[in-house]
């Protein structure tokens, strides 16, 4: 339901195990998903995010509360103190404790940020994926995605005959 | 960063649509971690090697400049694959063999290949889809058989195009070529025909210059392309052609200054006009051409000494040389005593590519590349695996050499015996061999020079002679009066080139502008290849 709090224009979101989070809606549109939601007039009740648990959805809103432009009357005084690189670089040091998470949190993370599609979060929830695929060899990358290796053992061959640089 | 895979539960697979999340923000230029990904599993393997997967990806990069991930070159280096990887992974294509195919260009996802001369049969070009590996042959211009020095270059003509997906799409290649009628006689004269991969047809001529070199040779530089339409090309001797499409005027100028050495190299100018760079010992001359009066100004010094390694520069008699120009990402390649480096010329930052080099040009690879499904591309692609190097690269050349003796023997033997046609055919054949391989003034070629030169005063000697008999004999054969028709009758009548060469000549004081130019042998200036070989 969406209310108001000291001009703050607020939105509700429920995930499916029944938990409610009250978040602005500048917060909540964070989520581009969200965002089409409210602009589209679909956001008078409650929204219900389905597929995300409520321990994600809260770790989710925690981020979308840290990366909301504070620009305008809420958070001025924090912005006006603050040269923008510095605020940048707390905003990276930030992210890299927010995202010393396990790998099962990690993997919903991705699924709740391309959901919701909150672009800057899944960039950084995919960045360790990422850099596992670049620097790490087949057997690590298939390891550390759960990816079950299906090629007969003879397209294994071929493929690792006709690409011999790629198995260095 | 790679955390110990076997001694935690591992959470569940991603699902599919967020594999591709993932595979879509791999570096764009890194395309081997893109491809490693693809061997993880099937499902990997075709989310990635779809279309759409391509162009979600190169629309996820669309802000990013197109990478540069390697050069093609002719050397004769065989510790050198033929395309050569600048990425940080190890990454390979599988581009032509270098025993068959002369690399010549690269543009916007294609490569263009000429065939090295054989004993028989027409050369082709081969355009290479870098992504798919698909190659199209086309054989040369049906023009004349008797033309020595050409090159070639290869783009997108599509208006609007980005040229980052455009790969499948229609092409042009835009052929250059020399008529070369006799070593003494100027002025020379050179043309340019252009295919269209639409009709699947070569245009006849569309540009013509007369240029008082006997011939430009193109061994030592790739084409450039300005804009849309305008593209540059450069002779060993540093006269440099410039080939409007929009207009088809084929037009000359000449670098900042003469000199015997092979020097400059084509670059865009940080005006985005035509300029050249030109390398010492320790520094970079980047010259721009005004566009207003023509002139050559020098817009800038790249002083080295502090980013090359000392070793680069530690022969201060040697000059630095620039082998290649990447277009878009304004990246020379330089070649020192230490190696090859690339030097980004807005950063001047500086990048060991590699210990071994070549003394002749290479040709950047600045393109996307994205896994493909190659069951999909089965029937185009060429069933031999391309490169091999080692010995039968070596028996292949050693063949060409072989063959071109054989050829050289005939020729003089057939000088001796008077059969000057087939002497110049031979003997012109045989330079074609030899300057594929080795350069224009490779000690090998000197004798050569000699007897083609000696081959066709004889036959100039002998046409005038058999055009007094013909003309008495048989009046219809003289039929054509353009250029084009003469030669394609010198072709259909395999009589290599006898007819087309007066007609040619016609053809110029017709059309051709002569340009005043300091008199010099165009290929003896071609010093960087020769000390190659």
């Amino acid at each position: 339901m969406a209310t108001r709090e000291a001009g703050k224009k607020m939105i509700m979101l429920k995930s499916p195990d029944g938990m409610e989070f009250e978040v602005e809606e500048a917060v909540a549109m964070e989520s581009q998903t969200i965002r089409k939601m409210i602009e589209d007039d679909c956001a008078d009740t409650a929204i219900l995010i389905p597929n995300i648990n409520s321990k994600i959805l809260s770790r989710v809103i925690e981020y979308c509360n840290k990366h909301v432009p504070t620009t305008g009357a809420t958070g001025a005084a924090a912005s006006d103190t603050v040269a923008p690189a510095a605020l940048a670089e707390d905003l990276k040091i930030w992210d890299a404790e927010f995202i010393k998470v396990n790998r099962a949190t990690r993997f919903n993370l991705i699924q709740a940020a391309s959901y919701l599609n909150i672009k800057g979060l899944l960039d950084l929830t995919s960045q360790t994926t990422i850099d596992t695929i670049s620097d790490n060899s087949l057997e690590e990358i298939r390891s550390f995605l759960s990816t079950k290796n299906d090629y007969l053992p003879e397209e294994e061959q071929t493929i690792r005959r006709e690409n011999q640089w790629a198995f260095q | 960063m790679a955390e110990p895979p076997r001694h935690r539960t591992s959470p569940p697979a991603l699902p599919h649509e967020l594999v591709e999340e993932i595979l879509l923000r791999l570096p764009h230029d890194d395309p081997a971690c893109l491809l490693r990904a693809s061997f993880a599993c099937k499902a990997w393997g075709r989310a990635v090697s779809q279309p759409d997967f391509r162009g979600r990806f190169i629309k996820e990069h669309q802000h990013r400049p197109l990478p540069l991930i390697g050069f093609l070159h002719n050397w004769e280096d065989e510790r050198v694959p033929r395309f050569f990887s600048t990425i940080a992974s190890p990454f390979s294509l599988p581009a032509p063999d270098r025993a068959s195919w002369l690399a010549l260009d690269c543009r916007h996802g294609r490569a263009l290949f000429l065939s090295e001369s054989e004993g028989s049969g027409a050369q082709q070009l081969l355009v290479w889809d870098l992504n798919t590996g698909v190659q199209r042959r086309i054989p040369v211009p049906p023009l004349h058989s008797s033309y020595v020095y050409r090159t070639a270059a290869v783009l997108c003509p599509a208006d609007g195009c980005d040229h980052r997906d455009c790969n499948g799409g229609p092409f042009r290649v835009v052929f250059v070529f020399t008529m070369v009628r006799c070593v003494l006689m100027w002025p020379g004269v050179t043309s340019v025909c252009v295919y269209s991969s639409e009709t699947g047809t070569w245009s006849g001529e569309l540009g013509k210059i007369s240029h008082q070199f006997h011939a430009l040779t193109f061994t030592c530089h790739s084409s450039l392309l300005l804009g849309r339409s305008l593209l540059y090309f450069m002779s060993d001797g540093g006269f440099i052609l410039e080939y409007d499409l929009a207009s088809n005027v084929l037009t000359g100028f000449e670098t900042p200054y003469n000199s015997n050495k092979q020097i400059f190299n084509l670059m865009v100018a940080e005006d985005g006009g035509i300029g050249v760079s030109e390398g010492f010992s320790s520094h970079l001359k980047l010259w721009s051409r005004e566009e207003s009066d023509a002139q050559w100004v020098l817009s800038r010094v790249i002083h080295l000494q502090n980013s090359l390694p000392p070793a680069a520069l530690v022969d201060a008699e040697a000059e630095l040389m620039v082998l290649g120009f990447a277009e878009g990402v304004n990246v020379i390649f330089v070649n020192t005593v230490a190696g090859l480096f690339t030097i980004e010329l807005q950063s001047e930052r500086v990048k060991k590519v590699c210990d071994d080099h070549g003394f002749c040009n290479l040709i950047p690879v600045v393109s996307f590349y994205t896994p493909v499904d190659r069951l999909e591309y089965q029937d185009l692609l060429p069933s031999i695996p391309s490169e091999n190097v080692g010995d039968e690269e070596g028996g292949e050349e050693e063949k060409t050499v072989d063959e071109a003796q054989q050829l050289l023997d005939k020729g003089s033997n057939t000088i001796k015996e008077g059969g000057f046609v087939d002497a110049v055919e031979r003997v012109s054949h045989d330079l074609n061999a030899r300057v594929g391989g080795h350069g224009e003034v490779a000690p090998g070629c000197a004798s050569t020079f000699d007897k083609y030169e000696c081959a066709y005063i004889a036959q100039e000697v002998n046409d005038s002679l058999d055009d007094v008999s013909r003309s008495v004999s048989n009046e219809e054969s003289v039929k054509g009066t353009s250029s084009k028709d003469d030669a394609e009758d010198s072709k259909t009548s395999g009589s290599n080139g006898e007819d087309a060469a007066p007609s040619s000549e016609k053809g110029d004081s017709q059309e051709g502008t002569v340009l005043s130019l300091s008199l010099s042998l165009d290929q003896q200036c071609c010093q960087g290849c020769t000390t190659a070989w």
